[in-house]
């Protein structure tokens, strides 16, 4: 019997092995490239929620929805895609806007009529949400520039603290500073101070940066001069930068007078700078959009910063809200996140244009802060008598108090009357001539008596005036020292007593010298270094320990001569 | 730092100066008592007018010496010199409000120095000069401040002595000193705190 071992040898092993490899790879590679051709399920999709249902009973964790606007009847969600069929199992009203949202900018859309939809479907896609609230998103990344200029837009924040639950907000914690004052003459003297001379010249000066849309170098120079404005006025100002887009970048400016009593809590008056129209990149003067509600603010911070309050006060100037709120979104995303404690928001958008007279000033609030436009209303019937007309309208978001809202804070937009709107919106024409700067003096009183009664001006008895100082030097024959002799006149109000501050550096680090309160108002502070110049304050303290400003500065030898 | 190079300058004319003394003394044929120890006090003058006005014109300081006799021309002698005062300080410049403290300074010297007696009689005359070590210390009682320091100062002398016997005798002195410091204050730059000395004493030789 023959048997035949058929033993490949190594060399035969090696070219088998080849030809296998040779088959199975055009198979893989075609595999791969099938692959990538199918569609892929997206992790999640965009829909929109009607409001008008019982959501009580979810058939998912409500932290499984992303809710990114809320609207006066819907919200806008993103949720995930295996989660879509037990959406729909429930019966839960809404609708899919998109199917594969990652990524993609979306903008809410106003329209004011149906032919405005179809130009829309001409640039993008477009799924209608509400009346007047269309989703708006297409390929370019210039969504303002290819928009007609007259529509409103607000970018969907990729991110909110809105949940589908019904809440109040502020919190209970915040609750507290809903107190309704009495009339306090204090704000009734800030509100006299109000300037429309001051007003005019603001929005001259805006005005004259020919343009003010974010992304140009006129734009950043705006802020600039807003920045030293601030400072010039005595309110410390930082810049809030940010970028938008995927290349470009600008500053909020945010200047802060800091509360005396709880500092950590602020009161907000906003309003945007940067401004668009027809000709964005060359001329765009924004005088009413939004150079009116600018003017306000600076007005009203140089009136504030002369006074203290209980709680603090920033003046925010918002950039890049024509692009879609992006420096407001910037701004509220990082308060929440970092747990600033914003007691109200006072959005002040286009308010020197009228059409009749007298115009009357719309408040606009969702429901959560519907107190605040109490709050503005009454204030202002106290302080600075206008007309107003309060809406609650939580679609209204195309300016920078959405982003607040969308963050769960309190806020209110402050705008003149819509109907008819100005002519001049988003055009080259909107300049300070065409505004009616009675009614913008009127609003930015209403607007400070709110912001003043909201921050609280502090109830202290007025510091002491009539500090003087004299320094005389004792020396023995190696050793030498200087004496000050301070007095200043007894307080007009009713004190408990004064408190003496000295410093060697003029209006920074000041020390209390007096342990106890001193009943008398004279002070002598001795064996001092007579080589150093010291500086003095002295404030009064009432009975309730609340403490006045300081005094005047003396130099310890102020007195001498 | 001249001071200082002046100051070792003279200890080394002295001290030759004393060893050629002592050589001619060893021959001399009618021996001395060779110590001497002199206790003397007197009115002090400072020289600076800042001194003065915080502690007063005159003060009075205490002087222990003890003479060592070298030749009969020649005494080698060293000492410790004692001042204390009390004062209130001044103001400097404008004056507002009556203002002052009470402050306390002493003086504590050591001296060395060498005497030349120009006869050996009854009634000696002597001129002398030497080199003073001091210890300052000025205190405000009110308060913690205060200044202390160490410093060299020289001095030079005149006198006369009047034996009442073979032991003992009376001393009389007149003596300038300069201690100067390199502190300052702003009531005197260049603060130096020697002066014009007259002393009476009393003197017995061992």
């Amino acid at each position: 019997m023959l048997i035949l071992n058929f033993e490949p040898s190594a060399g035969e092993r090696m070219r088998l092995k080849r030809t296998r490899f040779l088959k199975i790879f055009p198979l893989v590679i075609f595999l791969i490239f099938i692959f990538y051709l199918t569609p892929h399920p997206s992790s999640s999709v965009l829909v929109k929620i009607q409001k008008n249902q019982n959501l009580s009973v979810l058939p998912f964790s409500a932290s499984d929805i992303k809710v990114i606007q809320e609207l006066k009847t819907v919200w806008i969600a993103e949720i995930k895609t295996e989660l879509l069929s037990k959406f729909l199992r429930a019966r839960i009203q809404g609708e899919v806007l998109d199917s594969e949202p990652e990524g993609k900018p979306y903008y809410l859309v106003n329209i004011t009529h149906e032919e405005q939809i179809n130009k829309l479907r001409k640039l993008g896609n477009v799924r209608k949400i509400e009346n007047h609230t269309c989703l708006f998103w297409c390929a370019r990344e210039n969504v303002r520039e290819i928009l007609p200029p007259e529509v409103q837009i607000k970018r969907l924040p990729s991110r909110t603290s809105l949940t589908l639950r019904s809440e109040s907000f502020p919190s209970a914690e915040e609750n507290k500073f809903r107190n309704f004052r009495q009339s306090d003459p204090v704000i009734l003297q800030m509100v006299n101070q109000v300037s429309k001379a001051n007003l005019s010249s603001y929005i001259l000066s805006l005005q004259d940066f020919k343009t003010r849309y974010a992304s140009t170098l006129n734009c950043e120079a705006s802020g600039t001069f807003l920045y030293n404005f601030f400072n010039q006025v005595g309110v410390q100002s930082e810049y809030d930068p940010f970028s938008f887009r995927s290349d470009y970048s600008s500053r909020n400016v945010v200047a802060t007078i800091p509360g005396k009593v709880a500092p950590n809590y602020a009161v907000v008056v906003g309003a945007h700078y940067d401004s668009y129209s027809q000709q964005p990149f060359t001329l765009a003067p924004g005088a009413d959009d939004n150079g009116s509600g600018t003017a306000a603010v600076m007005e009203i911070g140089r009136i504030l910063s002369r006074y203290p309050f209980n709680f603090t006060v920033k003046l925010i100037c918002f950039s890049a809200e024509e692009w879609g709120l992006y420096g407001s979104q910037h701004y509220a995303f990082h308060a929440r996140q970092s747990g600033e404690k914003i007691i109200a928001v006072i959005n002040l958008d286009m308010v020197a244009y009228t059409d009749r007279v007298p115009e009357d000033l719309d408040i606009i609030v969702n429901s959560n802060s519907e107190w605040l436009a109490d709050k503005y209303i009454s204030s202002t019937q106290t302080y600075a008598p206008m007309d107003l007309l309060k809406i609650i309208n939580p679609s209204f978001v195309y300016s920078d108090h959405s982003s607040f809202w969308d963050e769960k804070y309190s806020a209110l937009c402050g705008i003149e009357d819509e109907n008819p709107s100005n002519p001049n919106y988003h055009k080259i024409t909107d300049t300070l001539d065409t505004l009616n700067m009675d009614f913008a003096t009127s609003v930015t009183k209403a607007s400070l008596a709110v912001a003043a009664d909201l921050a609280e001006p502090v109830s202290t008895p007025r510091p002491p005036t009539g500090l003087t100082s004299r320094s005389q030097v004792s020396s023995s024959l190696f050793s030498s020292i200087k004496t000050t002799y301070l007095s200043w006149h007894p307080s007009q109000d009713e004190v408990q007593g004064y408190n003496i501050y000295r410093t060697a550096i003029s209006h920074a680090s000041y020390q209390k010298l007096n342990s106890a309160l001193l009943d008398r108002t004279s002070y002598v502070d001795s064996f001092l270094n007579p080589d150093t110049v010291y500086y003095y304050v002295v404030t009064s303290v009432d009975g309730q320990g609340r403490e006045s400003n300081n005094s005047e500065e003396v130099r310890d030898n102020e007195n001498n001569k | 730092m001249i001071c200082r190079k002046f100051s070792k300058s003279l200890a080394a004319i002295i001290l030759v100066f004393a060893w050629t003394q002592m050589a001619g003394f060893l021959r001399a044929e009618e021996m001395l008592p060779r110590f001497s120890v002199s206790l003397s006090a007197g009115c002090f003058f400072p020289q600076q007018k800042s001194f003065r006005q915080l502690y007063g014109s005159v003060q009075f300081p205490l002087n222990l010496e003890v003479n060592y006799v070298l030749s009969p021309q020649m005494d080698l002698f060293a000492g410790l010199r004692c001042l204390t005062s009390k004062g209130e300080t001044e103001i400097v410049g404008a004056e507002f409000v009556p203002e002052s403290h009470p402050i306390d300074f002493s003086l504590y010297s050591g001296r060395l120095g060498i005497a030349y007696y120009f006869l050996r009689t009854r009634l000696s005359l002597f001129m002398g000069a030497g080199l003073s070590y001091n210890f300052y210390k000025e205190k405000w009682e009110d308060t913690e401040i205060s200044a202390k320091d160490k410093k060299f100062g020289f001095f030079a002398q005149g006198g006369t002595e009047y034996s009442l016997g073979k032991r003992y005798s009376f001393v009389g002195r007149i003596e300038y000193s300069s201690i100067p410091t390199k502190e300052s204050s702003k009531l005197q730059k260049k603060i130096n705190l020697g002066g014009l000395e007259l002393s009476l004493g009393f003197c017995c030789r061992l």
